[in-house]
């Protein structure tokens, strides 16, 4: 069965929300189909060659930087063993991985302002850059967001379609740590586990596309908006497919409209836009994007795979990782202050009208979701009763109609 | 009086006993003893929700519970004549011991005792003969659901009393006798007891605190409130004018629908849910809270037809009104969104399918289909054989040992691609037809329901043919199906005879096939309303009387 989720009543997008400035989306959609965002990952392409080098593993990492700090080779390995200086063992030894042990404390204050310690991951310009590695290949998934095409400079070339001037310089600054490399078919695991870590403890992200008929080529319209449900867990520690999203009525910053097309199966968003959500503060708190692209293949099996992308707040990215601390730099084996050069050097857009430096960097993200139902607000009020409530009277709510 | 202690000497003995079930292989159940006359006296063991409901109404319901209770056994279709074949294992009896001392240590505990126990001790560091006596005989009564003797209560006092100078602590004392009260046959059985009927001579009946209790778990599925007790020590249930007045005090109080809840759990094999397990590769939104929603949402469906309603009972088959939560509409592809927080759950909330849905009454329900299909696959041999022996009180024998299901479990032959076709192949094998025919014409008219309770119309790319067939009567899909049981005599009558033995707790004798069959006259007379007929049956002579000691 392939459109148990297929609603075929009118829509109200205007009756909610903002509406994209110039749309008209009731207009022409007579058929809506909804989708929760079950997975949202970098989308990344990893090839062979394309890094110089690739990430190196903690102790290594933790080594790397007491070196920085000028201490000797015998120093280092007494604190990284936790001996002290009379040969007896304090037990604080750097484990690999969180703790509370001397090093630690050196890891975290390594950056120097005026002179004195301070956290590095609060200022992480108060350390030389690392020179983590960016990416040299060629090939990067995304959208030509400067609409430069090919002329586009340090742009990529979509693996799949071929297309040139694709810009998506997050991929090039972070392609090179080993947790952030992977494919379509491996997901990056840096975002897989950040997006599966929250999914559940986050409103519900909702994608819906309108369509006179979403069978067929035409007109289309993206709507992306929060829900005030959380995903529900399926047997597979996957998202539950058909369930039910009440639409947050926060018109703020919760409804984000584009005009599409359809071809093939596949929408894509035509005229872009800003973006804005707000996400779990574990991923980013506010996510906002700049030229907004969606790419969405509506897949035979009901689910959705494609691409967002835009230009983002390149800040807002680094917090993203940079709130973990010490535990997610250890965790992930993230060079934090790395994150910050890179990401700064290869911000692409919009530049700060004093200093010249960009403060966007185009990026972009494998969104997948799930077959859903969406309930605007104005719709839930009416419908169902509780069961203490309920009386014999008939028909609180039809079904939704089948194929 | 005459008291049956052969349920007392199985607990202590640490033996489990259990009796044989009915003949296999025959088309029909035989739910009728050869007795003559009235049956004899059954001594039930509290079923694990009979146990937990009176410990609450005794004690409230905020006592909490440890331990495993041991499985039941299925006997005449019942569980609640089952109960009345086992006794308890040593194993069992450790879990019992657990669960009394946890129980008694919370009622005598500083929090609760102000409230549980009626009386203070002069010296709470030793014994308080007076007091022990007051506490033990009011809750003695309540869990023994008749008071208890002098002897009892005196013996029941010496523990408290001994324990508590052992302890120097008036309240462990009393939480020792407690937990060995509720350690006792008298409790952890419905024990009957017997008398000579005045009216008829040579003939017996229950005693006046057996009658309640038989009336109590019937209705209510638990122990006689203070009140029932209170008309049998007053001899008002051995009249007519008393008995009525106390059936219809049960049959209005808002407990008649654990009671109700109870009977159905039972017919309808709720029990094995506990075995319930899907592939989750294959239905991966079948996940627990799936399971527990899915029996609540028939029972809820259930209860409104018969009792909210005053319905027909046979609507259950037919109904389109049904209950749902947000996580059962994702199963059913139904747009229910949730009304409460996020991580907690929502409410049940009324809900009808469209006219000429596919679901349409209790069969087509996930705890139907999905409970009698395979862990990856639908059955419409399971759902068939289901029905003929949960709705339809048919037996159909069990499959000989050497079949070849190679067939019927390969979903992915190119050449059989729904269970049609899978299950027609299956039949010309002439050994498998003849069963398979009683069954499968049923079940495949449930095939756009898969075994984890969705909803489809195309099986491996081909499209699903639901029609079928129950006792000569046609159908072309699951509303027909629902149609074709409500109309089917069967299905009244199964329900009369599963309510008459589950009151009884016992099989009926072949000398109270007369009253069944008034029943069932009866119930058609009434309009298959369920309250009806339990009221009936629970003011009927039958139900209280047994045979000579």
């Amino acid at each position: 069965m392939a459109s148990t989720w297929v609603s075929k009543f009118g829509l109200g997008l205007t009756a909610t929300g903002v509406a994209f400035v110039g749309l008209n989306p009731s207009s022409a959609s007579a058929e809506s189909r909804s989708w929760a965002v079950s997975s949202l990952t970098q989308a990344v392409y990893s090839e062979e060659g394309d890094c110089p080098s690739i990430a190196i593993d903690q102790d290594a990492f933790a080594r790397k930087q007491l070196t920085a700090q000028g201490r000797s080779l015998k120093e280092i390995d007494m604190l990284m063993d936790g001996v002290n200086a009379d040969g007896t063992k304090d037990g604080n030894g750097y484990g690999g991985g969180h703790g509370t042990g001397k090093v630690h404390y050196m890891l975290i204050d390594r950056a120097r302002k005026d002179g004195k310690p301070v956290n590095v991951y609060q200022y992480p310009s108060y350390i030389a850059d690392p020179q983590v590695p960016t990416v040299t290949g060629k090939h990067a998934y995304g959208f030509n967001l400067d609409g430069k095409g090919a002329a586009s400079p340090n742009s990529f070339e979509d693996p799949d379609t071929h297309e040139k001037g694709i810009n998506n310089q997050y991929f090039r600054a972070m392609g090179c740590l080993e947790n952030h490399r992977g494919s379509m078919k491996v997901k990056q695991t840096y975002w897989n586990y950040v997006w599966d870590a929250v999914r559940y403890a986050m409103p519900a992200w909702i994608i819906t596309v309108n369509a006179a008929d979403l069978s067929k080529d035409g007109d289309a319209t993206v709507t992306v908006e929060r829900a005030l449900d959380h995903v529900e867990q399926d047997a597979n520690s996957g998202t539950r497919t058909n369930f039910t999203f009440r639409i947050d009525p926060d018109k703020r910053f919760q409804k984000n409209v584009y005009p599409a097309k359809i071809k093939n199966g596949v929408v894509e968003t035509t005229v872009a836009g800003p973006f804005r959500m707000n996400a779990d503060p574990y991923v980013i708190t506010e996510w906002k994007m700049q030229q907004t692209h969606l790419r969405l293949t509506m897949k035979a099996d009901g689910t959705l795979d494609g691409v967002l992308g835009g230009y983002m707040p390149w800040y807002n990215i680094y917090y993203a990782y940079a709130h973990t601390g010490e535990s997610g730099e250890m965790s992930f084996g993230i060079d934090m202050p790395g994150v910050y050069y890179n990401l700064r050097k290869h911000a692409d857009a919009n530049p700060d009208p004093k200093t010249g430096q960009n403060r966007d960097i185009s990026v972009a993200f494998r969104v997948e979701g799930v077959p859903a139902f969406v309930e605007h607000p104005v719709q839930a009020k009416a419908g169902n009763k509780k069961i203490s409530q309920a009386a014999p009277a008939r028909s609180p709510t039809t079904v939704a109609s089948r194929d | 009086m005459v008291l049956r202690w052969r349920a007392a000497a199985i607990v202590a003995l640490g033996a489990l006993t259990v009796l044989g079930s009915g003949p296999a292989g025959s088309a029909s159940e035989a739910e009728t003893s050869a007795v003559m006359g009235p049956g004899p006296l059954v001594q039930r063991r509290l079923s694990p929700e009979q146990y937990r409901q009176i410990i609450s109404d005794v004690f409230g319901p905020f006592i909490t519970f440890g331990g495993r209770f041991e499985p039941d056994v299925r006997e005449g279709g019942l569980l609640a004549i089952g109960s009345g074949k086992v006794g308890i294992t040593a194993k069992g009896m450790e879990e019992y011991d657990g669960m009394a001392r946890n129980i008694a240590g919370q009622v005598v505990s500083e929090k609760n005792r102000g409230t549980l126990i009626p009386c203070t001790p002069a010296d709470a560091k030793t014994a308080d003969n007076a007091c022990a006596t007051k506490f033990l005989g009011q809750a003695g009564r309540l869990l023994f659901r008749r008071p208890l003797t002098d002897g009892e209560l005196r013996a029941q006092v010496r523990v408290a009393n001994d324990a508590a100078t052992l302890s120097k602590n008036f309240y462990t004392g009393l939480g020792v006798s407690l937990a060995v009260m509720l350690e006792a046959p008298q409790f952890l059985f419905h024990m009957q007891t017997s008398e000579p009927d005045p009216s008829s001579k040579g003939q017996y009946r229950l005693d006046a605190y057996s009658k309640a209790s038989q009336l109590s778990f019937f209705l209510w599925n638990s122990s006689p409130d203070d009140e029932l007790l209170t008309a049998a020590e007053k001899g008002e249930l051995s009249t007519q004018k008393g008995l009525t007045r106390q059936v219809d005090r049960l049959l209005t109080s808002p407990r008649l629908e654990g009671g109700v809840r109870a009977f159905f759990v039972d017919m309808l094999g709720y029990d094995t849910f506990i075995n319930l397990s899907k592939d989750a590769q294959i239905y991966p939104n079948f996940t627990a809270p799936v399971t527990r929603d899915a029996q609540e949402q028939t029972l809820l469906t259930i209860l409104d037809v018969v009792l909210q309603q005053r319905g027909d009972y046979r609507d259950v088959f037919t109904t389109r009104r049904t209950f749902l939560t947000p996580v059962l509409g994702s199963i059913y592809g139904v747009k229910l969104p949730k009304t409460s927080p996020n991580s907690v759950a929502d409410p049940w909330r009324a809900y009808e399918y469209a006219e000429g849905d596919p679901r349409s009454g209790i069969l087509t329900h996930a705890s139907f289909v999905a409970l009698h299909s395979h862990p990856g696959r639908s059955s419409p041999t399971l759902r068939g054989k289901a029905l003929r022996q949960f709705v339809l009180c048919q037996r159909v024998p069990d499959p000989p040992g050497n079949v070849d299901f190679t067939v019927i479990q390969d979903t992915n032959n190119p050449n059989f691609k729904t269970a049609r076709e899978r299950v027609t192949a299956h039949m010309t094998t002439p050994a498998c037809a003849g069963c398979h025919k009683l069954m499968d014409p049923m079940g495949l008219s449930l095939e756009n329901f898969d075994g984890g309770g969705g909803f489809r119309k195309i099986e491996n790319g081909a499209n699903i043919d639901t029609s079928g067939e129950l006792d000569g009567k046609k159908f072309t899909d699951s509303v027909g199906l629902g149609r074709a049981v409500h109309d089917n005599p069967s299905a009244a009558s199964c329900l009369v005879n599963r309510v008459s033995t589950y009151a009884l707790g016992r099989t009926v004798t072949r000398g109270e096939a007369a009253w069944v069959s008034d029943l069932q006259k009866t119930f058609a007379t009434v309009g298959y309303r369920i309250p009806d007929l339990l009221r009936k049956v629970a003011l009927s002579d039958e139900l209280y009387r047994v045979s000579a000691p």
